[in-house]
């Protein structure tokens, strides 16, 4: 995890492209696969051919997204990037770009226009419990 | 006149560019009137061997030491006329269409036309190393997703229209990322732009833009770039075309969809693209070649006449504009070149310095200096006969033709109000003339006399020869007197004419170089043509 938080850091981690993102999300999901799972779980409404798939992965293999090992005669394909990592980042983009640089700003937003069950508001009440120690 | 060869180079390069763009305008026009139509690539070799030939025949013309037969409508003289002083050098360049014209001063013409092409080279080259650069970032952002022996595709976020762009040994061919999705597209974008490296179209692209901004002000060339670049792409569908495993239509499909996506982005001209550059109609057209042209072409015989003819209307063209700006002023060089000429099987002391090249400028390198020489040489026909029997009876030197020259003009001027000028061809002095037996008085003059006065400067000369021994210093005392000379030796310790003149022993100021510079163009008559 802490490896990961450094790798995050990095500048050099490019944006997912939507179509990128659809493949991570597999990828998070399903864990370490081949281009063909990946394939089957994106569906056949996706109408993507398996080169398609196998170059959006090596793209996502060039901007560090994820890991490849050769096994048997084909890859199988791991993310080096958690969900959770990935979520951290994208949402300090958003805030940089978005909010002027301030969270606050972020979670204000989120509070008025969300609607949020009692249940989420209590937990992100705890959240914020926990944070201030 | 070589300080003014780039210049000429330049504008022989300029007509002959504008001729390059009518060829290949002509020959895109002509093609599919023809049965069956001259192929795109070789339509397109001949545009760029036409380019090419216009670029190169101009240094071929310049040095082929052949002079133009065009009236010279551009020329650069040393001074608006024989009156300047050689103080205010103003050298002026003067132009001049039919019998309309006007002349402005050649630093103030050279700077400004510095100036302006700087400027304009400098801008040009900015847009070209922003481009450059732009182009530079998008491959360094991109991801690599196929590496072939002959080159790296590479996908890209940054663009919508596939490219092909070179660097000296890395070819590169950049896909839109979204191109990746769509296999087929992809496979069929990557063909082409392999095409257009393998067609050599991303190394000339460097060509073409040094050529637009060396050139930028002349619509020609960017007129012929836009047809060269139509017709790399036109070739490169041609290729595709002839090819087992593209299909026609999904190639036109795969044109149609990526210039929408094009739509949305700016071109740069270091790629060889797509979809290609220049007019809005080039799809449609590319498009319409690729579904309804036959797929016979001429044969190669056809081009090759059509491109020898081209040739030889490029190269003649090349002879007829070899010097448009044309030099008048004479170098020290070509003064040099002019005492070789005049001192074979000459005995006389032919000598050239600054002041004989500044003479021979005033007289040859002005406008009213021609003309004033070209009506003297004319009234010299008159007495050359007469004088030059005269000069070889007393065993004179036939040089002392030119003393005439530059005394009157050849003019048998009477006697001005001015007492201490002469009259005559000679230009005897009253007392002088008298001392030789000739009379002058209110009522007669003799030395109007050509026979008299010209046998009167033959004893002259060959008393002053006799008692200097030296035909420099025998010229200065014509002028100045021999009792002057005969001082300066004394003074100076020296018998070189021109070292006594340097000394400031002279009456009327470049007297002897005159007498030099007219004796240089009467051995070298061809100057005055």
């Amino acid at each position: 995890m802490a490896k990961e938080r450094s790798r995050v850091s990095k500048p050099a981690l490019k944006e997912l492209t939507a179509v990128e993102l659809e493949m991570m999300n597999v990828i998070w999901r399903i864990g370490p696969c081949s281009v063909t799972q990946v394939q089957e779980q994106l569906g056949p409404q996706r109408e993507l051919a398996y080169t398609s798939v196998s170059t959006m992965v090596r793209i996502l293999e060039q901007k560090g997204y994820v890991t490849s090992e050769k096994q048997g005669r084909g890859h199988v394909y791991a993310a080096a990037v958690s969900k959770e990592s990935y979520q951290a980042l994208s949402l300090k983009r958003i805030v940089r770009s978005v909010f002027d640089g301030a969270p606050s700003l972020l979670v204000q937003r989120l509070l008025a226009s969300e609607t949020l069950t009692p249940e989420e508001l209590k937990q992100i009440e705890r959240l914020l419990r926990e944070k201030k120690g | 006149m070589a300080a003014l060869t780039p210049l000429n180079v330049y504008i022989c390069a300029n007509v002959l560019l504008v001729l390059a763009a009518l060829v290949l305008e002509a020959v895109r026009f002509f093609s599919p009137v023809l049965r069956p139509p001259i192929a795109y690539r070789h339509q397109l070799r001949l545009g760029q061997a036409t380019a090419l030939a216009a670029l190169l025949l101009p240094f071929a013309s310049a040095f082929s030491g052949r002079s133009s037969f065009l009236p010279q409508t551009a020329q650069v003289w040393s001074a608006p006329t024989t009156r300047v002083g050689p103080l205010a050098a103003d050298q002026r360049i003067a132009v001049s269409f039919g019998s309309s014209g006007t002349s402005i001063p050649l630093d103030v013409a050279s700077q400004a036309a510095t100036l302006v092409f700087a400027a304009g080279l400098l801008f040009v080259l900015a847009r070209l190393l922003r481009d450059a650069g732009r182009t530079l970032r998008i491959i360094a952002n991109a991801q690599t997703i196929r590496r072939l022996r002959s080159a790296r595709i590479l996908a890209s976020e940054q663009i919508c229209v596939p490219f092909s762009f070179w660097l000296p040994a890395r070819r590169y061919v950049v896909v839109p990322a979204a191109l990746v999705l769509r296999s087929e597209d992809l496979r069929l974008a990557i063909r082409h732009e392999l095409q257009h490296h393998r067609q050599q179209d991303t190394k000339l692209v460097y060509l073409h833009q040094l050529v637009k901004a060396a050139f930028f002000w002349n619509p020609a060339v960017h007129r012929l770039d836009t047809q060269l670049r139509e017709l790399q792409e036109f070739s490169c569908d041609e290729a595709l075309r002839s090819q087992r495993s593209v299909s026609t239509q999904s190639y036109c499909e795969c044109l149609l969809r990526v210039a929408e996506a094009a739509t949305r982005q700016r071109r740069a001209p270091l790629h060889a693209s797509l979809i290609g550059g220049g007019a809005g109609t080039l799809l449609k057209r590319r498009i319409e070649a690729l579904l309804k042209r036959p797929m016979v072409y001429q044969g190669r015989a056809l081009v090759l006449g059509v491109g020898a003819a081209v040739f030889t209307l490029m190269a003649t063209t090349a002879l007829a504009f070899a010097s448009t700006v044309h030099d008048r002023r004479i170098s020290a060089d070509e003064a040099d070149r002019m005492a070789a000429i005049a001192q074979r099987g000459s005995t006389f002391p032919i000598g050239v310095n600054a002041g004989v090249v500044r003479e021979l400028n005033r007289l040859l390198s002005t406008p009213d200096g021609r003309a004033y020489l070209q009506a003297s040489l004319a009234r010299m026909q008159g007495y050359e006969g007469f004088i030059s029997d005269q000069l070889a009876r007393h065993r004179m030197p036939p040089e002392l033709l030119a003393v005439p020259l530059a005394e009157a003009g050849y003019r048998n001027l009477p006697q001005g109000p001015d007492p201490r000028h002469g009259a005559g061809l000679w230009m005897f002095i009253a007392p002088m003339a008298r001392r030789f037996g000739l009379t002058v008085d209110a009522h007669r003059d003799d030395r109007l006399d050509v026979a008299a006065e010209t046998d009167a400067a033959i004893r002259l000369f060959s008393e002053l020869h006799r008692q200097f021994d030296d035909w420099g210093l025998a010229l200065l005392a014509y002028n100045a007197g021999s009792e002057l000379v005969e001082r300066a030796i004394a003074q100076t310790g020296s018998r070189d004419v021109w070292t006594l003149i340097a000394r400031g022993n002279e009456n009327d100021s470049g007297y002897v170089p005159r007498v030099m510079a007219a004796i240089l163009i009467l051995e070298n008559p061809s100057v005055l043509d």
